[in-house]
């Protein structure tokens, strides 16, 4: 019987149809059920058996003859057809092999917990009040939750307000396990790329060495589902997008990085300071770290869409707030995704 | 690319509209009989308003339960001002020391408000009303049922000016509901609210407009959402049509119902809706991002994620993004 695993976001829909061992498929759907918008003319449970069928459909399988299993955030939604049920976090909880970050316009989830907050509610986070503008804007949300912001200046501050949810604390990761994160912020579309890794960079506080991924289509959040269904997926090659390698320290640093062929340089960088040096995804390097507070660290690093990203901020806290760190920044970030850094 | 589809003003059949009298009385009809929206079907006496007089009120000559006091006559003190009587009513004291102030009963009829057909009644109570409506949906509305006959303001793109408002609202807006153009801000809700507008209704207001019409109970719906955002085109056009009807506020259910005559009944699709489509040149969505958000356009052509789209404010196809739109039917 094939399976039809799907994780609803809040803006956006992942669905993996699986007919077999290497016979499965991946889609996103970058919309969601709106009552305020449809109820008038269909249910939640029309919409989605709808968009189900429409991931069947390019699958080749009926979605009648599907098994369906399904998560959410925070709940999954109650539908009207036969589903089977499993919670987001124990989705993310059953991700042993790296930290699981979830992340859309209101929360932050990992395994440990998580944090929201409710913009139309408190109309503020950490401190922040929200200005009209920005109010009108989480209101529209409410009513049509796929929409984003064309203008980089409001993604900006919907990612602020992201960022600012962790306030002065920080996500508890493990060191030795790769960072990844997911949910409807970064999967799907591809606006804005650079703000994205700037907000994976922001949600990093503490020292240390990162390696760093993410998983546009939610695939592993979908493969947790399977596996929590016991569908064999042994076959299943699962490849999160490489970022790259973050250095993360709260003061000056000097650091050998040596190439796979051989090529070495050294970075010497002043504190409060973003930058990176390209390494490409599927290459590794070498680095030996030298930073005050740290022991020296020598260790193998992987490379990505970004490469190795260094960040000396001495106060770890929300990277838009530092306005001039930020922008410079986002000039580094924009120009090696546009490829004229020179790798 | 599948789009999700939404449909503003839909046609419903077979409706039941509950139509009651607010305290038991007659009723006029009898099951089976055909109804226009001004016909009366059932009458009561029953008084409109009462008022609650803070503790320290002090009632003028006040010596018997349910004292009768004329509109405009002496009705007492509180902190040394005068209080005059704003209709004719009668005064009475609670057991708390409160002194409640209820209006004298009157005739109340109770009108039928849609075509159709009495399907039941329940003796001097209420009757069930089979009728036909064409539904338009709100996206945002405070969670209140209303019933009033509509008044529409032209379609400005600022908001109406404050006198011209004030010169209406005394005239002709009492328990009426107020279409009141694209948007609408706070101190136009208080304005209604003063001047007892029955709801009101505009394309568009900020979330703090919003969130005072639902602090203080008020029937208030939007088409479009928040911010300064015009109502869809073909809203406005019927809204215009259907001026001066009798028309149905569901606030838990997000539509204003508006009835319609047997003959304008528009026959329901058989097929069911599709709640997705294929997006194709030549249909018409509705933009949900900024500068054309809420506005009605035709797509011109597509090119991957990116929709072009003709609106008719804009002289060549406008990029809109998916998924900052649906498809509009």
């Amino acid at each position: 019987m094939p399976v039809l695993a799907a994780y609803v976001g809040l803006q956006s829909i992942s669905g993996l149809v699986f007919k077999g061992p290497k016979d499965y498929q991946v889609y996103s759907y970058p919309y969601v059920y709106s009552p305020e918008a449809f109820s008038a003319n269909f249910s939640s449970s029309d919409f989605y058996s709808a968009v189900f069928e429409t991931f069947c459909k390019q699958s080749g399988v009926k979605f009648s003859e599907c098994e369906v299993v399904i998560t959410g955030f925070l709940e999954p939604h109650i539908l009207d057809f036969e589903v089977n049920y499993t919670s987001i976090d124990k989705a993310l909880e059953a991700m042993k092999e790296y930290n699981a970050v979830l992340v859309n316009n209101y929360a932050i989830v990992t395994p440990l917990g998580f944090k929201s907050f409710l913009p139309l509610e408190k109309g503020s986070v950490c401190g922040k009040t929200f200005e009209l503008e920005e109010r009108n804007f989480y209101a529209n949300m409410a009513l049509y939750p796929q929409i984003f912001p064309t203008d980089m200046a409001s993604q900006i501050d919907l990612d602020s307000n992201i960022s600012k949810l962790i306030c002065n604390t920080s996500i508890e990761y493990i060191k030795d396990k790769p960072i990844m994160f997911m949910g409807s912020r970064f999967s799907g579309r591809k606006y804005h790329e650079e703000l994205s890794y700037l907000l994976m960079v922001s949600l990093v506080r503490d020292p240390g060495v990162y390696e760093l991924k993410f998983d546009p289509t939610n695939e592993h959040v979908l493969s947790t589902l399977l596996k929590a269904r016991n569908v064999t997926k042994a076959s299943m090659e699962y490849h999160p997008t490489a970022v790259g390698t973050l250095i993360s320290t709260t003061g000056p640093l000097e650091c050998m990085v040596t190439t796979d062929i051989g090529t070495s340089q050294v970075i010497e960088l002043q504190v409060n300071k973003l930058f990176i040096v390209p390494l490409s995804e599927g290459e590794k390097a070498k680095i030996v770290l030298k930073t005050l507070g740290m022991d020296t660290i020598e260790k193998e690093i992987f490379g990505g869409t970004l490469g190795i990203i260094f960040d000396t901020r001495e106060r770890k806290e929300d990277l838009i707030g530092e306005t001039r760190v930020f922008n410079d920044s986002l000039k580094i970030v924009s120009a090696v995704l546009t490829g004229q850094a020179q790798k | 690319m599948q789009i999700p589809v939404i449909k503003k003003i839909a046609e419903t059949k077979d409706v039941y509209v509950e139509r009651a009298l607010p305290v038991d009385g007659s009723i006029n009809m009898t099951q089976g009989s055909e109804v226009v929206p001004y016909d009366a079907i059932g009458e009561c006496n029953y008084s409109h308003r009462m008022l609650n007089y803070p503790k320290g009120f002090s009632p003028y000559k006040y010596k018997e339960e349910g004292q009768f006091y004329y509109l405009g006559s002496d009705l007492g003190k509180y902190q040394s001002q005068k209080v005059t009587a704003p209709f004719n009513g009668n005064m009475s004291k609670n057991d708390d020391g409160i002194f409640t102030y209820t209006e004298v009963e009157v005739r109340y009829l109770l009108l039928s408000g849609v075509w159709g057909v009495i399907d039941k009644i329940i003796e001097s109570k209420s009757v069930l009303i089979k009728t036909s409506m064409r539904d338009i949906n709100l996206v945002a509305t405070t969670k209140v049922d209303f019933a009033g006959e509509l008044i529409v303001f032209p379609n400005p793109s600022h908001v109406l000016e404050k006198h011209y408002i004030e010169e209406f609202s005394v005239e002709a807006a009492e328990a009426k509901i107020v279409y009141v153009g694209n948007s609408v801000d706070t101190p136009l809700l208080m304005e209604a609210q003063k001047y007892g507008w029955g709801g009101v209704l505009a394309g568009s207001a900020d979330k703090e407009t919003f969130d005072f019409a639902k602090a203080n109970n008020m029937c208030f719906g939007v088409f479009t959402g928040f911010g300064d955002h015009p109502t869809p085109d073909d809203v406005y056009d019927l809204l215009r049509n259907v001026a001066n009807r009798y028309m149905f506020f569901v606030g838990e259910k997000n539509i204003l119902r508006i009835p319609v005559p047997k003959e304008e009944a528009v026959q329901a699709p058989k097929s069911k809706f599709a709640p997705i489509k294929e997006l194709k040149t030549g249909m018409r969505i509705l933009a949900l991002q900024k500068p054309y958000f809420g506005r009605l356009g035709s797509v011109d052509r597509i090119e991957g994620s990116s929709i072009f789209v003709k609106f008719d404010v804009e002289p060549k196809p406008v990029e809109i993004k998916v998924p900052n739109l649906y498809i509009a039917e």
